[in-house]
């Protein structure tokens, strides 16, 4: 009943311009910033975070296991492609939540990556996403997506916008001037009229220079820093990765496919950071990932799609460096259907606490309007929770 | 609507559009269901059919030799690629890795595109075009991992030739061709007990990525229920299949292309959604066993109803469009041309109370039909020519083709095209057509006597006059301002849907 009355009310708001009066998180926290990072594919959480003391680590993993991971806690190591996120460790701002995911276990990409961005356990069943929601709820300003097409976990929030390098000259004003009145009568393109004609104005007063950014994913993530930073910039923003994570044959271990895209977002991230400057001490970075991969490897020394996996959290907003678990080890009994690592804290939880943390919502506020989630006792700490 | 307008809405919907100088077809529904009985030539094609000069060493590749023979050839430069990168320097080794690879990759891509987008631009059955993107997008290759840049375009266009056939035929020829194979890994699916397995000739084991994607993808969709075990069944029935290229274990007189290789194939038999499939004496035959039954399932033609009628007609399609589609392949036991007919018909009964914004390449193309103008023409010989190509233009706009990032596809809804990026895309290249075209047309009376028809009628024949964009687009147009007539003309809600 509560899933379907949120549905409802949040699909209706999609188009709907922001209104009402400021909520109370302005006091409250008015200059914190949240960046997700989308790691399509499906990231593995025993490459990414490997159990370094558990001895069925290397049995089970012959080909693929991580030899050289630099130390965490609790018998958990960080790969060694994250060494800028190693330094944040040891900064106090990093936080690992393993064996996590949302309780989805159909093991299917396009399945797995609805639910992670629309927050709902039915796959395409919302047209808004679970971080768009939070936005609305909380009558927050606008969020970016560095991307052309607005992903899921945006929509539901009219001042969520896209921005990604563009090359082409910008439209003069006599045109976009015009878009608001062209798309009046067309509720869908309307909310757009107006973020494309400051954009435009903005481009024609910078000239074309500043457009020659390249497209990987530490000059996108630049890029988000870049907008973020600004006083008056946006408090969301969103950086999506390709498909990479799907490493279903040749996997590699210390290197290889899985580590270089770990390298990628490891420099995605120090990037980010640097451009960030000071904002960064009110800043959260958030990975969503739809599924982790089996715990064996499979016969082409690759991983298949599995269920739980980890995430990360980095930032000024974190005040210690941990890792969030409730492992129950890598033999058969304790894996989900003998194959996977299962899911012991639901990541929904983990999400919940960040956007109490980011926009001042109420558990109850996230549990009725944004994100329905079991809370976790493993997580008492993370973000002050 | 009156009926001029609801005939060009009906060509852009199930097509790119009608040019505004061409008569619209009398009868729409007739016009588009013709299209559907006979596969067209696909070519890199010119104004009138003829194919683009220049070009006459970029044949597209039909035959499975000449396919295997170029994947092959690839993926020994990059291994020759490898050794190099440790005798050169840095710099001299990205140099000749930028020229060796070009063939491969980025002249390969831009052929391929361009007889694409050619073909749909100047072709005689843009209607079979559309319905073409359609499957190729539902049979997803796309440029990925194993070098397999080469089988994407043959792949594709192997799709076409089974378009009039049955479901059936479309769908086996899509999973065992190699394009498909190596995308998804099939190529490596080895069963744990074959024969490879037992004597250690290969350290390959299952692999489950097509097999998913063939229930998930291709055929059931995770409606109909089934479980991981099927997954695992299937991909176990999959094992074996897979490429066969001219490298050293090719044997003279073996045909290259799609292998059946049973000393990698799980032997005995195996049961997906409760049925067996036993390998007595045709260990080869439970695909094919597998297939037959996955391609007249009912949830097969219930999920590609409705996905067709996301495709060509709403985001929410009309519960009793999907059911008439669905029952057309039901009936039918899948004939393709049947559940065409059938989806273009809803397409028609529907037209007024749906409405579709088309992918950035559906767009793209209309924006040239309305302006009778040409796809850009530049011919990327090499790593650094310049000038405007048409793969580029498509990345621009957020579909880089043929580089789909994932194996369901791009976007099909109008939804996930729309965000502010998409759409001030859209009005840029827009604008790029309408400098071009401005400056093209010049001081010539006759092309600017053209244009102004062309202008005057679009607005005639696509808009409404108590809608606000044939005000603000004839507002424009009384100020004499061409090009700001052209930009907020395409990106008008009149012709962005239809």
């Amino acid at each position: 009943m509560k899933r379907r009355h949120f549905l409802q009310g949040c699909l209706s708001s999609v188009g709907l311009s922001l209104a009402g009066a400021p909520a109370a998180w302005a006091q409250q926290a008015p200059n914190t910033r949240l960046l997700l990072v989308l790691l399509r594919g499906g990231m593995d959480g025993l490459c990414a975070v490997p159990p370094v003391q558990d001895s069925d680590y290397t049995r089970i993993r012959p080909n693929t296991a991580v030899s050289n991971a630099l130390p965490l806690a609790q018998g958990f190591g960080l790969h060694p492609a994250l060494a800028g996120m190693h330094g944040l460790w040891q900064a106090r701002q990093l936080a690992v939540v393993h064996n996590t995911g949302f309780k989805y276990t159909g093991r299917s990409h396009f399945e797995g990556q609805d639910i992670m961005q629309s927050g709902v356990l039915k796959p395409y069943a919302s047209g808004t996403g679970w971080v768009g929601r939070a936005m609305e709820v909380a009558q927050s300003s606008a969020g970016v997506s560095i991307s052309i097409p607005m992903p899921l976990i945006l929509r539901g929030n009219p001042n969520a916008t896209t921005q990604f390098p563009n090359w082409m000259p910008p439209l003069n004003a006599s045109m976009t001037d015009q878009l608001q009145q062209l798309w009046q009568n067309d509720a869908m393109l309307a909310p757009y009229a107006k973020p494309i004609q400051i954009a435009n104005q903005q481009q024609m007063q910078a000239g074309r220079a500043d457009f020659k950014e390249a497209r990987t994913l530490q000059a996108l993530a630049r890029l988000a820093g870049q907008e973020m930073a600004l006083d008056d910039g946006p408090r969301v923003g969103l950086l999506d990765s390709r498909h990479g994570f799907d490493t279903h044959a040749s996997q590699g271990a210390n290197t290889g496919s899985h580590a270089e895209r770990l390298k990628e977002l490891d420099q995605a991230i120090t990037q980010y950071k640097q451009a960030m400057g000071a904002q960064w001490k009110n800043t959260l970075v958030l990975t969503v990932t739809e599924f982790g991969r089996t715990v064996a490897e499979n016969g082409t020394t690759g991983t298949d799609h599995g269920v739980g996996s980890c995430c990360f959290l980095a930032g000024g907003l974190l005040t210690e460096s941990k890792v969030y678990a409730d492992w129950r080890g890598l033999k058969e009994k304790d894996l989900f259907e003998a194959r996977d690592l299962p899911i012991t804290i639901d990541v929904a939880a983990v999400y919940a606490l960040a956007l109490e943390r980011v926009f001042g919502l109420s558990s109850k506020q996230i549990q009725s309007t944004v994100l329905e989630y079991t809370p976790s006792e493993h997580l008492k700490g993370l973000l002050g929770g | 609507m009156n009926q001029q307008q609801k005939a060009s809405r009906y060509c852009r919907r199930v097509g790119f559009g009608c040019s505004p100088t061409q008569a619209l077809p009398q009868d729409p529904l007739a016009w588009a269901q013709s299209q559907v009985e006979r596969v067209p030539t696909i070519d890199l094609m010119e104004r009138g059919g003829s194919r683009t000069p220049g070009t006459e060493k970029l044949p597209l590749l039909w035959k499975m030799d000449a396919v295997m023979t170029a994947f092959h050839q690839h993926q020994e430069t990059e291994r020759a690629s490898f050794a190099k990168s440790k005798e050169m320097g840095n710099r001299e080794y990205e140099q000749w890795r930028r020229q060796e690879m070009h063939t491969y990759w980025q002249l390969e891509h831009w052929k391929e595109v361009q007889a694409r987008t050619s073909t749909a631009r100047f072709g005689q059955q843009p209607v079979f075009e559309k319905l073409w993107h359609f499957w190729a997008n539902h049979f997803m290759v796309a440029p990925g991992n194993q070098n397999n840049d080469t089988l994407v375009g043959p792949y594709q266009r192997m799709l076409r030739t089974h378009m009039t056939g049955q479901f059936r035929d479309l769908l086996w020829n899509a999973v065992t061709h190699p394009g498909m194979l190596v995308y998804l890994d099939n190529n490596r699916n080895t069963g744990p007990n074959s024969i490879a397995a037992k004597r250690g000739w290969t350290k390959d084991s299952v692999n489950e990525n097509l097999g998913r994607e063939l229930l998930e993808l291709f055929t059931l969709s995770p409606a109909a229920g089934y479980t991981q075990k099927d997954v695992e069944e299937t991909t176990l029935i999959l094992s074996g299949w897979r490429e066969k290229k001219p490298d050293k274990w090719h044997k003279p007189g073996e045909p290259l292309g799609t292998f059946f290789d049973f000393n990698h194939h799980e032997a005995g038999s195996q049961t997906v959604l409760g049925k067996k499939y036993s390998a007595i004496f045709r260990p080869d035959g439970k695909l094919q066993d597998l297939i037959d039954d996955l391609a007249v399932h009912p949830a097969t033609a219930k999920h590609i109803a409705h996905k067709m009628c996301v495709y060509f007609m709403d985001d929410t399609p009309p519960a009793s469009a999907v059911v008439a589609v669905e029952q057309a392949f039901n009936a039918s036991k899948g004939h393709l041309p049947t559940v065409h007919k059938a989806l273009l018909e809803q397409c028609w009964v529907h037209l007024e109370s749906t409405r579709k914004l088309g992918s950035p390449e559906a767009w793209l193309l209309q924006t040239l039909v309305y302006g009778d103008a040409d796809l850009p023409a530049t011919i990327p010989w090499e790593p650094d020519t310049r000038g405007i190509k048409t793969h580029h233009l498509l990345g621009d706009l957020g579909q880089e083709l043929p580089r789909c990032p994932q194996p369901n596809g791009w976007f099909i809804k109008s939804s996930d095209w729309i965000s502010k990026e998409t759409l001030d895309r859209r009005a840029r290249v827009a604008q790029h057509f309408a400098r071009l075209w401005a400056r093209d047309t010049g001081a010539d009376p006759a092309k600017r006597q053209a244009m102004r028809e062309r202008v005057q009628a679009t607005l005639a024949r696509d808009f409404s006059p108590n809608q606000p964009d044939y005000q603000v687009v004839q507002t424009a147009w009384s100020e004499r301002d061409l090009i700001k007539t052209l930009v907020l003309m395409h990106v008008s809600p009149s012709l962005l849907w239809s």
